[in-house]
């Protein structure tokens, strides 16, 4: 296993994990529906079709939680 | 300028061939023959691990399958990227603990680790090299076929020559080529050489990834133009659909989840984490993989398929348009159609890079399939056949498999060609994935828990694989096309990723029957949990793993 993290950062990998769990399960699911609205009324944000977008804040939460993960809880060992 | 992509073509395989020469004059100095070829004597750095991981982690179907699912579905396909932040994650959650224990005990093969902890089990270890092979010999030899279309793609006008009475096209010249540079440099310089050729090639994938998404905004006006462009799409397109439409959420949240990891615990992956050479490393390749190939897909080729839509309309019948016969074709008709157009010398010079770059991704993921292979062969059945062989006399075995698995593959895309063979192997190479996915709970059993049992890892692994031979194509093959049971799992394929589902019932069975069955004993896996958190000495003489 990996070298655990100590007490006080076990919140934050609690929240980590529930964030990018989320964000795996809303982005293709009930966010991508309610996000890109249905094809007789499709929706736009600044001319960029909903969907496309929220696609890419999904990534990106999904991308944040790594980069904070690997600069916080995961620990150079060697 | 006709000569440019011969020129780009002669110096790309030029390239790879000395880089297949360094890796075999490094790999001179090492200690352990056999744990240099397979895992470049475990000192893998970031840049390498990073790019052969990414490299090995897409074939073609980075930048011609996926783009042409955009061209045809619109944005929902491209929530499949979620699944890169899952196989980011996983390669240092996984992938560290298996470097770690691996460089302490001296593991080459998946096998090797998992044979060790549920007690030397020659039927485990059988079992998880079948499984390997299962998801390793359909990638190789449809690589290989890929590599030779693409050649075909290249030179579209060099005609075909009688050889000894044969007819031979550029597709069967460039499966030649192509099998023979990858066969040359990975028997040369083994790990080295297809890491080192992996950057190459990962670098040439990724860069045009990006490019023809920037030039295709570019040609439709910049983003203002291009969104404008795509907001005239059809709604369906732009929508999510329900299930059980293609791309549905289900679909795309199992596969994100599941696939993913399949692809990161599969052979040549596993044995990429043995060859990192610290934990930095694998931390510094899941942040460049999380960030990196996202932005190549979101923001590159998904634009090109999205774009090409706009650019190359279906026709009213729902049919495709002159020009394309494939959807998969749309990224190579965009980059053939726009780049000399808007960039003049420089657009052909990138077309021809392009071109080698989509090669180039057929070619990593063979390469390193080949040397899995190799190694899977060597370590998982030729060793177990003749316990007293060398490390010399296994390693030139390795090399031996690494040309006959080569000749084989190129023998069949050349007179396999609409046989049942290459149908065959197809089927298999479709459901690959889902053959890979049934390492899954073995694999967090004794990386995380250790409470299975060898009784019921080979009971679950059996139960994953059953699972997964009876949903299509390889049902189809088996039962028939009008079977009742084919008919169920070809629609739960639509709902659900099969992989998961083999998944879900290998879990079952192997918890049940772990529960009923006698688990390794208390002082095995107390050893097995302590070598998997401690740190080996720094230039330890790294064990020889011995059965």
């Amino acid at each position: 296993m990996t070298q655990p993290p100590s007490d006080s950062l076990r919140p934050l990998r609690i929240r980590l994990t529930v964030v990018f769990l989320l964000a795996l399960l809303l982005g293709p699911g009930v966010g991508a529906h309610l996000a890109g609205g249905d094809p007789e009324n499709v929706r736009f944000l600044f001319g960029v079709p909903a969907l496309y977008i929220w696609l890419v804040f999904s990534c990106l939460v999904m991308t944040s939680c790594i980069l904070i993960a690997a600069r916080t809880l995961w620990k150079d060992e060697d | 300028m006709d000569y440019i992509p011969h020129i780009t073509l002669v110096l790309y395989l030029v390239g790879l061939l000395a880089l297949g020469i360094l890796g075999l004059v490094k790999g001179r100095q090492a200690k352990h023959a056999e744990a240099d070829y397979y895992l470049a004597s475990r000192g893998q750095g970031v840049l390498t691990t990073s790019l052969t991981i990414m490299a090995t982690y897409f074939s073609g179907f980075a930048i011609l399958t996926f783009p042409g699912w955009v061209y045809g579905d619109g944005v929902p396909p491209m929530f499949y990227a979620l699944n890169l932040p899952v196989a980011a994650a996983a390669i240092y959650l996984l992938g560290n603990p298996i470097r770690r224990i691996g460089r302490k005990r001296g593991y080459i093969t998946p096998a090797d680790m998992i044979a060790d902890y549920y007690g030397d089990s020659q039927f485990i270890r059988g079992m998880v090299a079948f499984l390997g092979a299962l998801y390793v010999i359909p990638y190789v030899v449809m690589q290989v076929k890929a590599g030779g279309i693409l050649a075909q793609g290249l030179f579209p006008d060099v005609a075909s020559v009688t050889l000894l009475g044969q007819e031979l096209t550029m597709e069967n010249a460039g499966v030649g080529a192509l099998s023979l540079v990858t066969m040359i440099y990975v028997i040369v310089g083994g790990m080295r050489s297809v890491a080192w050729t992996d950057v190459l090639q990962g670098l040439l994938l990724l860069s045009a990834m990006l490019l023809s998404g920037v030039v295709v905004m570019h040609a439709l006006g910049g983003p203002s133009g291009y969104f404008q462009e795509v907001s005239k799409l059809d709604g369906q397109l732009l929508t999510m659909p329900d299930a059980p439409a293609k791309f549905n959420a289900w679909h795309a949240v199992t596969f994100c989840a599941f696939a993913s990891l399949a692809s990161i615990v599969q052979p040549a992956q596993w044995m990429r984490f043995y060859a990192a050479r610290d934990s930095a490393t694998l931390r510094r390749t899941a942040i460049t993989f999380s960030t990196v190939l996202p932005i190549c897909f979101i923001f590159g080729v998904f634009l090109v398929g999205l774009g090409g839509r706009a650019l190359y309309p279906m026709l009213a019948d729902g049919s495709l348009p002159e020009g394309l016969s494939n959807p998969d074709q749309i990224v190579v008709r965009v980059i053939l159609d726009l780049f000399p157009e808007l960039l003049g010398i420089v657009g052909v010079i990138l077309v021809s890079l392009i071109l080698v770059a989509v090669m180039a991704a057929s070619m990593s993921t063979a390469d390193s399939n080949l040397h899995a292979l190799s190694a899977v062969a060597t370590r998982d059945v030729y060793h177990q056949l003749r316990p007293k062989a060398r490390e010399r006399e296994r390693t030139w075995f390795g090399r031996a498999v690494i040309v006959v698995a080569t000749l084989a593959a190129a023998g069949i895309t050349y007179g396999g060609s609409g046989t049942n063979l290459l149908d065959t192997i197809a089927a298999f190479f479709f459901l690959a994935m889902a053959f890979s996915a049934q390492l899954l709970p073995i694999t967090i059993d004794l990386l995380f828990l250790r409470r299975g049992t060898k009784v019921g890892a080979v009971a679950g692994l059996v139960a994953g694989m059953i699972i997964v031979f009876l949903f299509p194509p390889l049902g189809t093959l088996l039962f028939g096309e009008d079977s009742a049971l084919v008919s169920g799992t070809g629609k739960l394929k639509a709902l659900l990723d099969v992989g998961f589902c083999g998944m879900v019932v290998n879990t079952i069975v192997f918890i049940v029957v772990s529960r009923f069955t006698t688990q390794p004993d208390a002082a095995h896996r107390e050893a097995f949990a302590q070598d998997l958190k401690n740190q080996p000495q720094q230039n330890e003489d790294l064990p020889i793993f011995k059965q």
